[in-house]
């Protein structure tokens, strides 16, 4: 049976938390030697602004995650996010039915056919220039039941309030 | 420091092999370029996956997942210096089994975190996991000081790991992931160790190495449970390869000629931790190849 899917595709357009401070965090590797900075000087930057910083970030993937927790309990979750982190990632991203990871391609091609419901959450907000990310999310949403089309709304809607806008 | 183990109980979860290929600090004489370093690093890492699957006798037929984790390995990424679909291309010249999923996020603890949503999938697929292989690979590929050494743990080693583990039976409580919620990571880490190993009487522990201001701290926290020697002085910190390594050392040096139960346990600097209580059989391939040949 094939799966549905339910897809959104957004661009963060602004400081997600406008009206609350933010604090300057570096979250940065320690450079000491030349060799240190020459090779950080040599990385590409991207042309898109920094709007938000780790923490921020995190407590976005956060806000998403809580609220599909609640919609569709139990559901898998892949989430885009590395290292470096430089703090600690918010507990509800270390349940058992998320895993992170670098590249979603892979994993996502091989849970699509197996699991129901699954949930993609991929962003590339830009924390800092050398991320070469264009500040962009996307959501998508497989499962073997029929979707309502605003399946993902209240998903979308948590992204709208923190200044993404639709593509 | 006692390794007795009490072989009354036993753990679900068999090592079926361990292979461990340290890397040299500096990688190379000089920087070279990043897809290259990442290219060769495959050409140490695919070889080295091959040789312990074909020790273990395992078809390769039978590995159906194969994470590639890391701690230190991720500013290629980040960057986009390096695409993880071009690397995973390149594994894949060495066989379908080769790692196609790469995670990092949770630190020296990533590789107890994949194991986990491994497991979990098979539960949701209501099937039984059967072999379970990982990979760790931990290279200074920028020649940062950082990694070199820093005063969280010191001196830092590098190396290439893979990891095969049998599901023996179905698993109870084997596996224990968490994450520190205090700002004391490691101490706290330390009292979950201390408390997890009260419920398996008998386990010999290998823990992460540190350096001797933290290896006090364990003395103090585990003091009478047995535990595998520290290889810090030895190795450096290796971020998730060390209970690993001090599982190949310890099977290396001691013949193992009845299964043993150990905690394989691994904390990350942010204070994610897995502890898995696994065991060492006669059958288990132990592999510590000599230190990679720059090329």
């Amino acid at each position: 049976m094939a799966k549905k899917l339910q897809q959104y595709c957004g661009t963060l357009k602004r400081m997600p938390f406008a009206h609350k401070p933010s604090i300057a965090e570096a979250q940065m590797l320690a450079l000491t030697t030349d060799s240190d900075f020459a090779v950080f000087a040599n990385f590409t930057s991207s042309p898109y602004p920094v709007l938000l910083n780790v923490r921020e970030h995190y407590q976005i993937l956060s806000d998403l995650v809580a609220e599909a927790q609640l919609c569709w309990p139990g559901i898998t979750i892949l989430v885009r996010l590395s290292m470096p982190g430089g703090m600690r990632i918010p507990a509800n991203l270390l349940a058992d039915n998320i895993l992170l990871l670098e590249d979603l391609a892979s994993e996502e091609q091989k849970l699509v056919t197996l699991v129901k419901p699954l949930l993609v959450i991929e962003d590339r907000f830009t924390r800092i220039e050398i991320d070469n990310n264009d500040n962009s999310v996307s959501l998508r949403l497989y499962s073997d039941d029929g979707l309502p089309t605003d399946a993902l709304q209240s998903l979308i809607a948590c992204l709208h309030q923190r200044g993404v806008t639709d593509e | 420091m006692s390794t007795d183990v009490n072989h009354q109980k036993i753990s679900g979860l068999v090592v079926k092999g361990i292979a461990f290929t340290p890397l040299p600090q500096p990688l190379f004489d000089q920087l070279r370029p990043i897809e290259e370093v990442m290219s060769l690093l495959v050409q140490s890492l695919g070889p080295q996956v091959n040789q312990l699957i074909e020790q273990t006798g395992i078809p390769t037929t039978e590995f159906e997942r194969h994470f590639l984790c890391s701690t230190m390995i991720e500013l290629p990424f980040t960057t986009q210096s390096v695409k993880w679909p071009d690397i995973a291309g390149q594994l894949k010249e060495y066989g379908e089994h080769q790692p196609d999923t790469f995670v990092n996020a949770y630190e020296c603890a990533s590789w107890g975190y994949s194991l986990r949503h491994y497991l979990k999938q098979a539960e949701l697929k209501q099937r039984q996991a059967k072999y379970m292989i990982v990979s760790i690979i931990d290279a200074n590929v920028y020649d940062f000081e950082f990694w070199r050494y820093n005063k969280h743990w010191q001196y830092s080693g590098f190396g290439i790991t893979t990891v095969i583990l049998e599901v023996e039976s179905p698993l109870t409580d084997e596996i224990t992931i968490g994450s520190a919620v205090t700002h004391n990571g490691v101490a706290e880490f330390a009292t979950v160790v201390r408390r997890t190993m009260m419920k398996k009487a008998g386990a010999v522990v290998a823990l992460p190495f540190f350096p001797v201001n933290v290896q006090i701290m364990f003395e103090k926290l585990l003091r009478g449970q047995p535990r595998l020697p520290d290889l810090h002085a030895k190795h450096g910190h290796c971020f998730g390869a060390d209970p690993w390594l001090s599982l190949l050392t310890h099977g290396l040096n001691n013949k193992i000629e009845q299964p043993q139960r150990f905690m394989a346990c691994s904390v990350a600097l942010n204070g994610y931790y897995a502890i898995v209580e696994l065991m060492l059989t006669p059958d288990t391939v132990l592999i510590m190849n000599k230190e990679w040949s720059r090329g």
